[in-house]
C-alpha cells in the first residue's frame, strides 16, 4: 500500500476512437501536500482532474486516489468514492440558487454517509459545522439563512470553498477557482483557503494555467513535465 | 437535513410560476375528472330514484322505453289509451294492493298537466321509500282544484289559490286552451328531484270536464263553461297508464302475464326498475363519452406538466452538474426529478380536490334549480379516491420520462457544467 494520497503510474488516457490525450509515467502527492499544478488551457488539466474525481476511466495504468484504486471502478463505486473522499472547488461558483447560503454548504453531507460519520466522531453536525467554515472562511452570519443570489463574486467563492471542505475530505480539487477573483482577494481567498485545509488535514491539487500563483504553494508541477504527449499533439475538447 | 423530495420541493419554488401554471392546469383537469363523475352517478342516481315502490306500470303496447318515457317522464305522447273497462279490471284483480291512473294529454305553459286520483300522493314513491309531501296546501278535492310540482309553481311563482288555465296538447305554446276553465291552485308539493316537480296535477275529473264536448280530438263548436260541467257526466272512458302495486314480489311476474295476455285490447305491463335499466343503458354512450373527455382533459394537464419538465431540462443541466459535483448519484438524480413530477401531481390533485368542492358548493342550487341534479357535499367516494391516486400515479409515470433524461444526461455530462 502506498503512503501517497495520490498514486499514478503509466496512466494513459484518450477520448475513444481518438489519439491519446494523457500519458503520465509517475506523480505522487503526499497527504497534506498542496500542488498548484500549472498547464496551458487544453493540456490536459480539466481531463487529469476529471481521472482523479473519477468521472473519467483511465485507458490502462495505475490510479489510486486515498487508497481506493480508480481504474476499473465503475459507476456507483465511483459516484460513492467522490461522494466521500473528494472536494470540488469549481472555476465558476456553481451554488444553488434555490437553497440558503448554509444549506449549500451542507449539501454534500446528505449526499455522504462518511462526511456525515466523519463530522459524528468530531462531535458536530453538519449545520454548525457550515456555519462554522463560513465564519471561518469571513462570511458575516447575517448572510447565512439568506439565499446565496445576494452574494459579492468573493463571497459566492468563499460559500463554494466552504462546500468543498465540509465533512474534511481527505483530497480536494480546485479548478481555476480564482479566475474570477481580482488580484487582491486572490491572495486572501487563497489564505483562508489554506487555514482551512490545515484544520481539515486536506490534500489541495490547485489546477491554474495562472504561474502568478505559484509563490502561494510549496510544490509546483507544470503538465507539460507530467505529460509525455505534447500539448500541440493533443487537443482537448 | 435536506431530502431529496425537499430539494425538489425547493427547485420547483424556485421555478414557481411556470411550476404554479402547470400545478393549476391539472388542478383544473382533476377538477373536471371529479365533476364529471359526480355528475354522472349523481345523474345516475337520481334518475333511478324516479320511481319507486311501484311494481308494475300498465299502459297501451308499445316499447317498454316509450312507456316509461311518458308515463314517469312525462316526454312523448302515449301511442293509444287504456279504457276505463280494463283499469277496472285490474284494479279489481286479487294480487293488485293499489292502482294510480294517470291522464296525460293536456299542459300548462310548457309542463304537463296531470290527470289522477288522490292516491297518487300516497302511493307514488321515490329515492327509496320517499313519498310526496305537500310544502303547502293540501291534495285537490273539487273537479278545479290543482295540485303544482316544486318546480312549477317557483318558475312561473304560483301561489296557493292562483288560478291556471290548461292549455290542449303538449306543447310550449298551445293555440288550443281550455279558458272557461280556470283551475285553482289547492297545493304545492315540496321538491323530489323527479319529474313530478315539473308536473300539474288534477283529477281526472278535472280532465273530462275540460273535454266535454271535445269529438276527435277537435274542440266543441259551442265553448262550455264550468255551469256546464255541472250537470255532465265525469265519469273517465279512458286513462293514459296506470302505476300498480301488488301485494307481493311474487305476484309480479304472474300479473304482468295476465295484462300482456289480456284479451280487451293490447296492452302491456312493464317493471319499472328493468325499464329504468335499459333506458339509462340507452344514455350509457354518452355516459362513457363524458368520461372519456375528462380522462383526456387529465392526460393533457398531465402532458402539460411533462412539456414542463423536459423544457426545464436542459437550463437544469447546470443545476444537475452541481448536484452530482457535490456528491449525488445518477439514481439520486433520478429520485429527485421523480420528485418533482410526484409533487407536482399530487399538488395538482388536492388542488383539484378543493377547487372540485369550491364548484360544487357553487353549484349546488343552480343544478338543483335548472336541472333538478342532487349535487350534494359528500365525502368523496372509494372510486374517486383511486381516481385522484391514478392521476397522481399517471403523474410519476409520466415523470419518468425527464427524470430518464435527466439520469442520461448526468450520467454524460458528469461534472462539467456546460451551458
Amino acid at each position: 500500500m502506498s503512503e501517497n494520497l495520490v498514486d499514478i503510474q503509466n496512466l494513459r488516457f484518450g477520448w475513444p476512437g481518438q489519439s491519446p490525450v494523457l500519458d503520465i509515467p509517475a506523480w505522487q502527492v503526499a497527504p497534506g501536500e498542496r500542488v498548484f499544478l500549472q498547464g496551458a488551457s487544453g493540456s490536459g488539466k480539466s481531463t487529469l482532474l476529471g481521472l482523479l474525481s473519477g468521472v473519467h476511466q483511465p485507458v490502462s495504468g495505475h490510479l489510486m486516489v486515498d487508497g481506493v484504486q480508480l481504474s476499473g471502478l465503475k459507476g456507483a463505486s465511483l459516484d460513492r468514492f467522490r461522494a466521500d473522499h473528494l472536494g470540488y472547488i469549481f472555476q465558476s461558483f456553481n451554488l444553488l440558487p434555490y437553497l440558503s447560503v448554509v444549506e449549500n454548504v451542507t449539501l454534500p453531507c446528505h449526499f455522504s454517509r462518511a462526511r456525515r460519520e466523519r463530522l459524528k466522531s468530531l462531535g458536530l453536525n453538519a449545520r454548525r459545522e457550515g456555519m462554522r467554515l463560513l465564519s471561518a472562511l469571513k462570511l458575516p452570519d447575517s448572510v447565512f439563512d439568506r439565499s446565496v443570489t445576494g452574494l459579492s463574486i468573493g463571497q459566492q467563492q468563499r460559500v463554494a470553498v466552504a462546500r468543498a471542505l465540509i465533512g474534511r475530505p481527505p483530497l480536494v480539487l480546485a479548478d481555476e477557482p480564482t479566475s474570477a477573483l481580482d488580484a487582491a482577494t486572490r491572495g486572501r481567498f487563497l489564505e483562508l483557503l489554506f487555514r482551512e485545509l490545515e484544520a481539515a488535514q486536506s490534500t489541495l491539487i490547485f489546477v491554474s494555467h495562472d504561474d502568478g500563483l505559484r509563490q502561494f504553494f510549496d510544490r509546483h508541477d507544470s503538465l507539460a513535465d507530467l505529460n509525455r504527449i505534447h500539448p500541440e499533439m493533443a487537443e482537448e475538447l | 437535513m435536506l431530502t431529496l423530495s425537499r430539494l425538489a420541493a425547493r427547485s420547483l419554488w424556485n421555478r414557481r410560476t411556470t411550476a404554479l401554471l402547470t400545478l393549476l392546469s391539472i388542478a383544473v383537469s382533476v377538477t373536471l375528472l371529479l365533476g364529471v363523475e359526480r355528475v354522472r352517478t349523481q345523474a345516475k342516481l337520481s334518475f333511478a330514484n324516479t320511481l319507486s315502490g311501484t311494481d308494475l306500470i300498465i299502459g297501451a303496447r308499445t316499447g317498454q322505453v316509450q312507456l316509461l318515457l311518458y308515463s314517469v317522464f312525462r316526454l312523448g305522447n302515449a301511442t293509444n289509451n287504456i279504457r276505463w273497462e280494463s283499469y277496472e279490471r285490474i284494479r279489481d284483480l286479487q294480487s293488485v294492493r293499489w292502482t294510480v291512473p294517470l291522464s296525460l294529454g293536456d299542459s300548462h305553459r310548457g309542463y304537463r298537466v296531470l290527470g289522477t286520483s288522490t292516491d297518487y300522493f300516497t302511493h307514488y314513491q321515490y329515492a327509496g321509500d320517499h313519498t310526496l309531501r305537500f310544502a303547502q296546501g293540501k291534495p285537490f278535492a273539487g273537479t278545479f282544484d290543482a295540485v303544482l310540482g316544486a318546480e312549477v309553481a317557483s318558475k312561473l311563482n304560483y301561489q296557493i289559490g292562483d288560478e291556471i288555465i290548461v292549455a290542449h296538447g303538449a306543447g310550449q305554446t298551445s293555440f288550443v286552451r281550455h279558458d272557461t276553465m280556470p283551475f285553482t291552485v289547492t297545493g304545492i308539493l315540496a321538491r323530489t328531484g323527479t319529474p313530478v316537480d315539473r308536473t300539474v296535477h288534477v283529477s281526472l275529473e278535472g280532465i273530462e270536464a275540460i273535454h266535454l264536448g271535445w269529438e276527435g280530438g277537435a274542440p266543441p263548436r259551442v265553448q262550455l263553461g264550468v255551469e256546464d260541467v255541472a250537470q255532465a257526466d265525469l265519469q273517465p272512458q279512458a286513462i293514459t297508464a296506470m302505476l300498480v302495486g301488488l301485494t307481493g314480489k311474487f305476484q309480479v311476474f304472474q300479473v304482468q302475464r295476465w295484462v300482456n295476455e289480456y284479451r280487451g285490447e293490447p296492452l302491456m305491463a312493464i317493471m319499472p326498475g328493468v325499464a329504468l335499466q335499459e333506458l339509462w343503458g340507452l344514455m350509457g354512450v354518452a355516459e362513457k363519452a363524458l368520461v372519456v373527455i375528462a380522462a383526456f382533459v387529465v392526460v393533457a394537464g398531465l402532458l402539460g406538466m411533462l412539456t414542463m419538465i423536459l423544457s426545464s431540462l436542459n437550463e437544469r443541466r447546470r443545476e444537475l452538474a452541481i448536484l452530482r459535483a457535490v456528491g449525488a448519484r445518477p439514481l439520486q438524480i433520478l429520485g429527485l426529478m421523480l420528485s418533482e413530477a410526484g409533487i407536482l401531481s399530487l399538488l395538482g390533485a388536492l388542488a383539484g380536490l378543493l377547487l372540485f368542492h369550491l364548484v360544487l358548493a357553487v353549484a349546488e342550487p343552480f343544478a338543483l334549480e335548472y336541472y333538478s341534479l342532487q349535487l350534494q357535499w359528500q365525502p368523496l367516494t372509494l372510486y374517486e379516491w383511486r381516481l385522484l391516486g391514478a392521476v397522481v400515479a399517471a403523474g410519476v409515470l409520466i415523470g419518468l420520462w425527464p427524470s430518464w433524461r435527466a439520469y442520461r444526461l448526468s450520467l454524460a455530462d458528469g461534472m462539467t457544467i456546460r451551458v
